[in-house]
């Protein structure tokens, strides 16, 4: 566990690491504000006022530098920006192909190189531009999704202009693209697109390998859930010790891409590249789809890992449901079928809360 | 760091498109490959070009015969022999992936001629059978005699210069990437069907876009005021080369002469029927 300095803020904190200082001390004094009405705990006024100063001067800090959120109410227009920012870049990325679109057909070769090689240059500029002018990365973040838009547009438009054989490892430049804009800036919606890329440039070499054409590969499952434990294998490999925000991003990508692939397989086990017969490939998924997601349960609440916890729990209710489907639906009462649908939630729910409590008795400091 | 991002990103790009520009200047170094006509039969403006005025590029569509053609009448399929060398190992009640392999197209040659002359033999078959009937057979000939594409898959396998070697007339064979399927024809019996090409349409640089945007306004326009979409006698023929990779460009576009008796099924002309039947 890594000592923090509390005489000053440390100068090589991350913004999320700042923010959960801030929330901390705003915790803090609210604790101490109760206990002091309650009359349990009482600090002489000099200490008092010591410990106010300190942290006036932390917040102040904190806020200059990571521009972190010390009221409730910056904290709900932070998430409002995030937001805009998101739908933002989204809006742009799509009229820069639709602008593209709409005029490249008047312009010669050359022209229509050249523009496709600059703009995802430009915009990388921009976004370098916009995080050094404001802290917050939020335009940061919306013109660094343009540039990977752009990035998507040049590789995709080159290879229909020169008649490309199109190639899977066009997914692996973005995917590198995403990254580099990412680590450069903090940010985790272009790493989020580019670890997408990564997951299905993955997918796509494992059929290649065999001889498939890696559009086809994508269309087995068990190629996803090889994609999706390689990128969770990247932050056990490579250790974030300074971006926590981003190693979560390939924890919840890849853990998706696991699920959701053996959900898949176990929906439709003809989809299996695995040389068994349809039954063994029904129990095999049936039982992987309950104890996969249980282990990624286990692990999480171990690694006090909330969100994968909460991820994993949502693709074992899923299998369930899905299973009693499968089992119930066509010969039993549909009352009897739903009122078991029903308590099963309320099962669910009881254990969602344990999880919960569990994970919170983790989180808290000894 | 983020100086080093700037710069790394800015590195990533130029060698992604220095790579992806190499690549093509490799396919068009020296001879190509293959240099072959074809016409508005095997190269068509795509529905989209026409309706969708939103996207001022142009590609045309390549198109061959596969088995759904006329009326699910296909010319020969790929041996058995050729998709083991494929890698396939076909068992009934088996379903195997495709596999990526070197196609071999040929144009308006012995296939072609062979499944026309097959064709036409079915439908003299058919109409001695029902000599009375309503809805004659053999509509689907006619189109295929006047707008079908008549590149057909002869060979395909995973050694481009050996396909090459048999196949060596560079201006009647292609030689290009595609993707085979295997499929069981009747209980037993397998062949193998090209069911794409790794590039299915050609770019159409603004050099040679005069005579076909001209014929996509006017094909707009027609559609404006007439409800046939029947077009049956191709309107111009383009070269099209084809380099190292198998990736092809357009050469040259021409525009050829309007027939003076229009064809059946063209806009003066009724629709023909269907080529599963008639429209009733």
């Amino acid at each position: 566990m890594r000592k923090i300095d509390t005489n000053m803020t440390d100068p090589l904190l991350s913004k999320p690491e700042a923010q959960r200082r801030a929330d901390r001390i705003a915790a803090f004094r609210a604790e101490l504000a109760a206990l002091e009405a309650g009359g349990v705990l009482v600090l002489p006024q000099e200490q008092r006022a010591a410990v106010e100063r300190h942290h006036d001067t932390a917040l102040r800090d904190l806020a200059e530098r990571f521009d972190v959120d010390v009221e409730e109410g910056e904290k709900r227009l932070s998430v409002g920006m995030w937001v805009a920012s998101f739908l933002g870049a989204t809006a742009l990325a799509l009229s820069v192909f639709l602008f593209f679109q709409r005029f490249w057909g008047l312009l010669t070769t050359p022209s229509q190189v050249a523009i496709l090689v600059a703009a995802p240059a430009v915009a990388f500029g921009l976004t370098e531009l916009a995080a050094r002018r404001e802290r917050t990365g939020t335009f940061a973040s919306l013109l660094g999704l343009v540039a990977f838009a752009c990035f998507v547009l040049d590789l995709t438009m080159l290879g229909r202009i020169f008649n490309i054989v199109p190639s899977a490892n066009a997914f692996l430049a973005w995917a590198l693209f995403g990254m580099v804009i990412a680590y450069a800036y903090g940010l985790r919606l272009p790493l989020a697109a580019g670890v997408i890329c990564l997951l299905i440039w993955l997918a796509a070499q494992v059929g290649t390998l065999s001889g498939l054409p890696w559009e086809s590969s994508l269309e087995y499952p068990e190629h996803h859930i090889l994609a999706g434990l390689a990128v969770l294998a990247v932050p056990v490999v490579f250790k974030h010790r300074r971006r926590l925000e981003l190693e979560r991003v390939y924890r919840l990508a890849g853990l998706f891409a696991v699920l959701a692939a053996l959900l898949w397989v176990a929906e439709s086990p003809r989809d299996s590249r695995l040389p068994l017969d349809l039954e063994n490939l029904k129990v095999l998924y049936h039982v992987l789809g309950f104890l996969v997601p249980a282990a990624a349960i286990a692990a999480g609440l171990w690694r006090r890992w909330g969100d994968m916890v909460y991820m994993a729990a949502t693709f074992f209710v899923i299998h369930l449901y899905a299973r009693f489907f499968d089992w119930w639906f066509d010969w039993m009462p549909k009352y009897l079928f739903f009122l078991i649908l029903g308590l099963t939630a309320v099962g669910a729910l009881a254990v969602l809360m344990r999880l919960r409590r569990a994970l919170a008795t983790r989180r808290r400091p000894s | 760091m983020k100086l080093r991002g700037l710069l790394a990103g800015l590195a990533l790009i130029a060698l992604a498109n220095a790579a992806v520009l190499a690549g093509v200047a490799w396919n068009r170094r020296g001879e190509p490959d293959a240099t072959i006509t074809l016409t508005e039969r095997e190269l068509q403006i795509p529905w989209g070009a026409v309706n969708d005025e939103d996207d001022t590029g142009l590609d045309l569509q390549l198109e061959w015969n596969v088995r759904w053609s006329a009326g699910g009448r296909a010319p020969e399929g790929l041996p058995l022999a050729t998709l083991r060398e494929l890698g396939f190992e076909p068992r009934v009640g088996r379903k195997e992936p495709p596999r990526t392999a070197w196609v071999v197209m040929e144009m308006d040659g012995e296939a072609w001629q062979r499944w026309v002359a097959k064709r036409r033999r079915q439908v003299e078959e058919e109409r001695r059978k029902e000599p009375d009937s309503d809805c004659p057979p053999g509509s689907d000939l006619e189109q295929m005699l006047v707008s079908g594409s008549r590149l057909v898959v002869v060979d395909a396998g995973r050694d481009r210069e050996a396909l090459r070697r048999r196949h060596p007339d560079r201006s009647r064979y292609l030689v290009v990437p595609g993707t085979v399927d295997a499929r069981e024809v009747r209980p037993g019996v397998f062949e193998g069907l090209v069911s794409d090409l790794r590039v299915n349409s050609i770019h159409v640089p603004l050099r040679l876009r005069p005579a076909l945007d001209e014929l996509v306004t006017a094909e707009r326009m027609r559609r404006e005021t007439s409800n046939s979409a029947y077009v049956d006698s191709p309107r111009y023929r383009a070269t099209v080369a084809f380099g190292r990779r198998g990736e092809p460009w357009l050469v040259s576009v021409e525009k050829l002469p309007a027939p003076v008796n229009p064809p059946a099924g063209s806009a003066s002309a009724p629709p023909p029927a269907p080529p599963d039947g008639c429209s009733g």
